[in-house]
């Protein structure tokens, strides 16, 4: 028999390179499990978990009371200030895609938070860190690069916004008597995927142009929190001096609020002005899309150059 | 696996490259010039980052005037870049399987190949900890390794010893001699420092103000032409130097304080001049063949002075 | 004479870490080369040395001073650190002005040094640039044109080559040997061993905080008596010439080539063997070509004691 020895340590690569399309899903991968490798921010899902849970045990009650059927807990006798309250709430016959509203309505305040800590140095960071100069030494276009950065943060911001809205939903289908939930609002579930999906982009897109403004993520961090509340406060302001709720389109937060409303046929909601158009809302949103990735298409087409 | 014809490129007004002539076979290639002759925009086009303005050019099989080309050209080049670069919050298995997959490997070639190159550039235990806490020499071949990964046809190394210390310039230039010469692969080294391509390279190629300048294998540009010698000398030269005088070879003494002598034709050694030496009891410390290092070469065929 | 620095049990820590460990050490006037591994102490030493921090331990003397926080010592030493560090907004020559003006010139005598500076870094075209437009060569010469524009005794400088391409650093060698010859001691801190060899045989080593070796080049070759020199030789009949060396005391070994033309032997009496050599080489007439003990530069010194 023939000894063999192998000690060459650099080998050729027998493999064959793909001619793949989707680069990004690579960089969408890694980008994740990156993220997920701090453990303790994932704290920030807890309130919207926390809601999640209240709102879904809500919509079951309220079934649950629609049929006759009151869960004990909600008797006089067991109970707590806080179940006395959910039962008072489910009582009150509220429709299911107003809570779900609630959902999305409350759980984007935490959307920026999130977006915030995950996505604010996606950018900033690889800039910072000189990652682009590896990154574009690959077959990488710079579409491969902004999806797949996008798709980071896009996912941590939906599991913040979509997954409670699905749940609240999925939990109305099942508490409900036979299919009559699905069969009958059904389409609640594409309200939410409409819904999610805008809110995700917008928000993320958004995210990743500031961070390319920045090296460092903290820097982009203050920008995005002070632009959020400086075109707050500049639509209230314009809205109330010109008696004219159209203003409202310069805040994004608005927008997504009155989108909302819209898509989830709310009509009033406390402390939330709603006489303006959805469209203006629309267009408000397309607005900052538009900028947005203008700016993530220059500012890329700068990292490319390496060396 | 270069050939570039003509090829031009202009930022604005400056023209940093200048209807460029470029053929190199392969094997291990020195690339130098002063700051701003052009290196920079020349890396950029091997590297299909750059959309030439006319101009002709075939780098490893692909056409860098096409987008096609240029995408399918950096699944062909392997850089490894002079800045600090690295991708944040990663570890060294976890940067060169991420980048190996961007290349084109799939999922389990890249992790199996990241190893394997992170082996052959010697970073152990270390590929496990996260790259931002490396040392200056580690990130180095972190760099090198990700170059590899995905076997490119053509290698450039940008200031590959940049940073590290003696012993890690030496490493690292002993993996990129091994690299051009034992695993034959095509590498253009641009260095400022002209002793380490002198020690790794067998071409060079000078660039200045965007066109090549001068182009040839290190051998000959610095070659000894047989017969001139360069000698230390210890003891009292004087009978010594009449008696090389008296069988006409000339001591001569340059202008850093060297020793030189130029054998008669036909000599095949130096033996007559230990005979001397041994005569008139002057003790030989060093003998060699009068080269120019390449640093000479360099200097000169800009227009300067060779320093001593 | 007077001594340039004296050091004695000089030590510094940074917490749990310890950057230099009594080290003893006195300098004469002259050009000095500072070499050692990266995390050495080099650095402690330089800053040391340039009175930007204070020794946690023993003492340290430079031109008769104690260098910490001493704005008398300030005037009489240059320094120029590592880090890429100018005031992107100012012109060369205003960075120069400035930075001459805070060792106590006045206005017109600061223009009038910096211009000279300038001058002699080669950077007189430049000088009304601004600095952020520089190249890293560019910036690294102003550097070094600031050190030397209040006319110090002493320089000290920081690996001065990086970035610089053959043409620069030829020049700004030329630069520090004029500037020698003119009685300015230097103290060089490099990498680059070629670089320091051909500007001075003089030599500080240092390695895990402790002086490791100092002096000429030759003379600590010479100690390293463990070591045996390496000489290589090449001759046409490379084996007879071998065997002949054999036959001397003083050689400990001969290798030869797959080649048959080279040769490499280890002394341990280099002397000894280029007295004998010739004699030897006239009896055997092998047909000497090269004869070159290599394993005394600076290289190979370093590459012996820190291994």
């Amino acid at each position: 028999m023939k000894a063999t020895t192998h000690t060459e340590v650099y080998r050729r690569f027998q493999g064959r390179l793909a001619p793949a399309r989707l680069r990004c899903l690579p960089l969408l991968a890694a980008g994740v499990r990156v993220a997920l490798k701090r453990k303790w921010p994932l704290l920030l899902y807890l309130p919207p978990f926390g809601a999640m849970l209240v709102l879904s045990f809500i919509v079951y009650t309220k079934f649950l009371l629609e049929e006759g059927l009151a869960p004990a807990v909600l008797t006089p006798a067991g109970a707590n200030p806080g179940t006395q309250v959910i039962g008072s709430l489910a009582g009150t016959l509220i429709e299911v895609h107003t809570i779900v509203f609630w959902s999305v309505f409350g759980m984007g305040q935490f959307a920026l938070l999130i977006a915030g800590w995950y996505g604010a140095g996606l950018i900033a960071e690889d800039r910072r860190r000189g990652a682009h100069l590896l990154y574009f030494a690959r077959p990488l276009s710079k579409l491969d690069y902004l999806l797949g950065k996008l798709g980071v943060v896009a996912c941590f911001i939906g599991a913040g916004v979509l997954v409670p809205a699905l749940a609240i939903a999925l939990t109305a289908v099942f508490a409900a008597p036979g299919w009559s939930f699905l069969t009958e609002h059904g389409s609640i579930f594409l309200d939410i995927l409409l819904y999610t999906s805008v809110h995700t982009f917008v928000l993320a897109s958004f995210m990743l142009a500031i961070s390319s403004l920045f090296k460092r993520w903290a820097y982009a961090v203050v920008t995005i929190a002070g632009y959020v509340l400086l075109s707050s406060g500049l639509a209230n302001l314009l809205s109330w001096l010109n008696r004219d709720q159209s203003w409202q389109v310069l805040s994004p937060t608005r927008c997504l609020w009155r989108l909302a409303a819209s898509i989830f046929e709310v009509e009033q909601v406390v402390g939330v002005r709603l006489d303006w158009s959805p469209a203006l809302a629309w267009s408000g949103l397309g607005g900052v899309v538009a900028l947005s990735w203008l700016v993530l298409w220059l500012r890329v087409r700068r990292m490319e150059s390496v060396a | 696996m270069i050939e570039i014809h003509g090829l031009s490129k202009s930022y604005g007004s400056v023209r940093a490259l200048d209807g460029l002539e470029l053929t190199l076979a392969g094997g291990p290639v020195g690339l130098l010039g002063p700051n701003g002759a052009g290196k920079t925009t020349l890396i950029k086009l091997l590297l299909g980052l750059l959309e030439p303005d006319a101009g002709s050019a075939t780098i490893a099989g692909q056409d860098p005037t096409t987008p096609a080309g240029r995408r399918a050209l950096r699944a062909s080049v392997g850089y490894m870049p002079e800045s600090d670069c690295l991708i944040p919050r990663m570890n060294g298995v976890e940067l060169v399987t991420t980048l190996g997959r961007l290349s084109g490997l799939t999922a389990t070639d890249a992790l199996t190949r990241a190893h394997e190159v992170l082996d052959y550039v010697g970073l152990d235990e270390a590929r496990y900890r996260i790259a931002d806490d490396y040392s200056t020499g580690m990130k180095q071949r972190l760099k090198l390794a990700q170059a590899l990964v995905h076997d490119p046809a053509l290698l450039l190394l940008d200031e590959p010893t940049n940073g590290l210390d003696p012993k890690g310039r030496r490493e690292m230039l002993e993996l990129v001699h091994d690299l051009g010469h034992a695993q034959e692969k095509n590498i253009l080294l641009c260095s400022h420092l002209l002793p380490d391509v002198e020690a790794t390279c067998r071409d060079v190629v000078v660039l200045k103000q965007g066109r090549v300048t001068l182009t040839g294998a290190i051998e000959e540009l610095t070659g000894a032409d047989g017969r001139g010698f360069e000698l230390e000398l210890d003891g009292e030269l004087a009978p010594f130097e009449a008696a090389l005088a008296a069988d006409g070879i000339a001591l001569r003494r340059e202008r850093d304080g060297r020793r030189t002598v130029e054998l008669p034709a036909g000599a095949r050694d130096a033996d007559v001049l230990f005979a001397l030496a041994a005569r008139h009891e002057v003790r030989i410390l060093a003998l060699r063949e009068r080269r120019a290092t390449l640093e000479q070469v360099f200097l000169a065929g800009l227009g300067r002075e060779e320093r001593p | 004479m007077s001594l340039l620095l004296e050091a004695r049990d000089l030590s510094r820590y940074y917490g749990q870490v310890v950057g230099l460990n009594d080290l003893t050490l006195s300098l004469e006037p002259g050009v000095v080369g500072l070499l050692g591994p990266n995390g050495a102490g080099k650095s402690t030493f330089l800053k040391l040395v340039a009175g930007e921090i204070r020794p946690s331990r023993g003492t340290l003397t430079v031109l008769g001073h104690v260098p910490f926080a001493n704005p008398d010592y300030f005037r009489l030493i240059g320094f120029a650190p590592q880090q890429d560090a100018v005031y992107e907004e100012m012109t060369g020559l205003e960075f120069v002005i400035f930075l001459t003006r805070l060792s106590g010139h006045r206005e017109a005598a600061a223009r009038a040094r910096a211009e000279q500076a300038i001058e002699r870094v080669g950077l007189a075209d430049a000088r009304h640039r601004r600095t952020g437009g520089y190249s890293k060569g560019m910036r690294q010469r102003i550097r070094i044109a600031q050190a030397i524009a209040h006319d110090p005794r002493f320089l000290i400088i920081d690996e001065p080559m990086t970035g610089l391409d053959p043409l620069a650093r030829a020049e700004m060698s030329e630069l520090f040997r004029a500037l020698a010859v003119q009685g300015l001691s230097i103290l060089i801190s490099s990498h680059i061993l070629h670089e320091v060899e051909a500007l001075t045989p003089n030599v500080v080593l240092v390695h895990r905080g402790r002086l490791l070796a100092r002096g000429p080049v030759r003379e600590i070759r010479r100690l390293l008596t463990r070591q045996p020199r390496k000489v290589e030789i090449r001759a046409r009949d490379a084996r007879r010439l071998a065997s002949a060396l054999l036959e001397s005391a003083v050689v400990s070994s001969v290798r030869i080539e797959a080649d048959g033309v080279r040769l490499s032997l280890e002394t341990s009496d280099l002397e000894r063997l280029c007295s004998d050599l010739p004699a030897l080489a006239g009896r055997v007439g092998a047909g000497i070509q090269t004869f070159e003990s290599r394993d005394a530069s600076l290289e190979a010194v370093f590459d012996y004691l820190v291994t």
